[in-house]
């Protein structure tokens, strides 16, 4: 601007600056009332969690209960997006063997040693 | 960032694929689907770029059915004197065998001048794409349960590149036979396993000798290479051709060839469609609901040639909509925004577009 000022630099706006924190304030009203609502939303919010409500009716969480505790019953998808199947895991087991599995010229077992090798 | 993508997946190396099946409930016996899902696995990454390269080369090839609109635009453009045709493939995928399927990939990509413009204009590098698919179909290793096995024949489903390798695969075929074929030459398409062409039966006197050859150069793909010469237990991809007929079952397509010879379309839905739309209590924005609407009046109008097919589309998937939990007065002044913008012509001619 001057001939012999310092080169024109663009401040910035805004540096953050991570080791600030506001002062407390001052006025003792307002340190009372953000005291007040601190100590509320704690009182509301705080201490042990309010459970979320579940979309599931008892008798579907108590289905779904059921089906954990039984793991000889597998749920899988049907093709084409036509829903859950259950199936005993027996027959879910026989099915991957008759079906896939045993075509020895498509798939070839493998020991935990091949396949570390490959 | 993509290269991220592509490598992310050798940081675990001792991530594998694993197999689930998918029960075929509406076959009697019933029957399931191996699917082998390579997600996670240590080679996902590879089996992603390949499929991505493997797309470019893909849209630029002949004789590919890339939408049913597409298919429609192309059968109404002219008259036919003639019937039509469909088949499918007999599990394909488990079908195509890498000791043919790489070598025809190869030499189809760096010697044919089809291949080789492809290459040119899109930048591929063939022996990158090679050496990856090797690795990609070589290795698919997968657990089940705690047994570890490896498929040693054909491609295995929920592979990236798969539905796009076997669409290539054939395509090299049909490169090299269809153009011999005037009868369907103009209006032959494929979508993976699913192929339909129009055959002009009064093109040649021995039409129905034409017809059988065709069939019979269509599965015959790889017969006389070493690979299958070597391996007697596996056998060319085999193809189930349905009788030449006046109407056939494409895509999401009904196809009808009236005396005129000219082609009329509506859309096909199976019965076992389940329409699972989007909720109304889903947390999509309202967005989605607005342009899936959209979407099935844009759908109506392109695929089917007589305008009085529409309405009944549009009212079933309003219908549809309803049982999903929207409420009419949402959803019924989209429908009526969608029919005015889009179905113009056939408000002026029909005058019975009102929802």
């Amino acid at each position: 601007m001057f001939a012999n000022s310092p080169p024109f630099e663009k401040a910035e706006l805004y540096t953050p600056n991570d080791e600030w924190s506001p002062s407390e304030p001052i006025n003792e009203e307002l340190l009372s009332r953000s005291t007040g609502f601190n100590f509320n939303i704690r009182r509301i919010f705080g201490g042990t969690r309010r459970k979320a409500h579940s979309n599931l009716l008892p008798t579907q969480e108590a289905a779904l209960r059921w089906l954990q505790l039984h793991p000889e019953i597998v749920v899988f998808n049907a093709d084409k997006n036509l829903g859950p199947c259950i199936m005993e895991r027996e027959e879910y087991l026989r099915y991957t063997w008759k079906d896939h599995l045993s075509d020895a010229n498509t798939y070839q077992r493998l020991s935990q040693e091949k396949k570390q090798i490959l | 960032m993509e290269r991220h993508r592509t490598t992310e997946s050798v940081s675990n190396d001792k991530a594998t694929s694993f197999m689930y099946l998918l029960a075929k409930i509406h076959k009697e016996p019933l029957k399931t689907w191996a699917i082998i899902s390579y997600s996670g696995s240590i080679c996902y990454g590879l089996a992603v770029w390949v499929d991505k390269e493997i797309k470019k080369v893909i849209r630029l090839l002949p004789y590919v059915a890339t939408s049913s609109a597409g298919v429609v635009k192309k059968l109404r453009s002219r008259n036919w004197n003639s019937k039509l045709f469909t088949m499918d493939a007999t599990a394909m995928y488990t079908n195509i065998h890498l000791g043919h399927a790489i070598p025809v990939i190869e030499k189809f990509l760096l010697k044919s001048p089809l291949g080789q413009e492809i290459c040119k204009k899109e930048q591929i590098n063939v022996a990158a794409i090679i050496y990856a698919l090797e690795v990609v179909t070589k290795n698919n290793i997968f657990m089940f349960g705690d047994t570890i096995w490896r498929q040693i024949a054909g491609t295995a489903m929920g592979t990236p590149p798969v539905p796009d390798y076997a669409t290539l695969y054939f395509a090299i075929h049909e490169i090299q036979v269809i153009p011999r074929y005037p009868e369907s030459e103009d209006s032959y398409g494929r979508y993976i396993d699913d192929r339909m062409g129009i055959w002009n039966t009064s093109l040649t006197a021995n039409d129905d000798e034409r017809w059988q050859q065709f069939q019979e150069e269509i599965g015959s793909f790889g017969a006389d290479h070493s690979f299958f010469a070597s391996n007697p237990c596996y056998t060319p991809l085999q193809w189930t051709f349905e009788p030449r007929a006046t109407s056939a079952i494409f895509l999401d397509l009904n196809i009808t060839l009236n005396k005129e010879g000219c082609i009329a379309t509506t859309m096909y839905e199976k019965k076992l469609n389940l329409y699972l739309y989007i909720p109304s209590h889903s947390c999509h924005s309202p967005g989605i609901v607005k342009g899936l609407i959209f979407g099935a009046v844009h759908r109506a109008k392109s695929l089917c040639t007589n305008p009085a097919h529409r309405m009944p589309f549009i009212r079933k998937t309003y219908h549809c909509l309803l049982a999903r939990g929207h409420q009419a007065a949402n959803i019924k002044p989209i429908f009526q925004q969608a029919i005015n913008s889009i179905l113009i012509e056939s408000r002026k001619i029909f005058g019975q577009t009102t929802f």
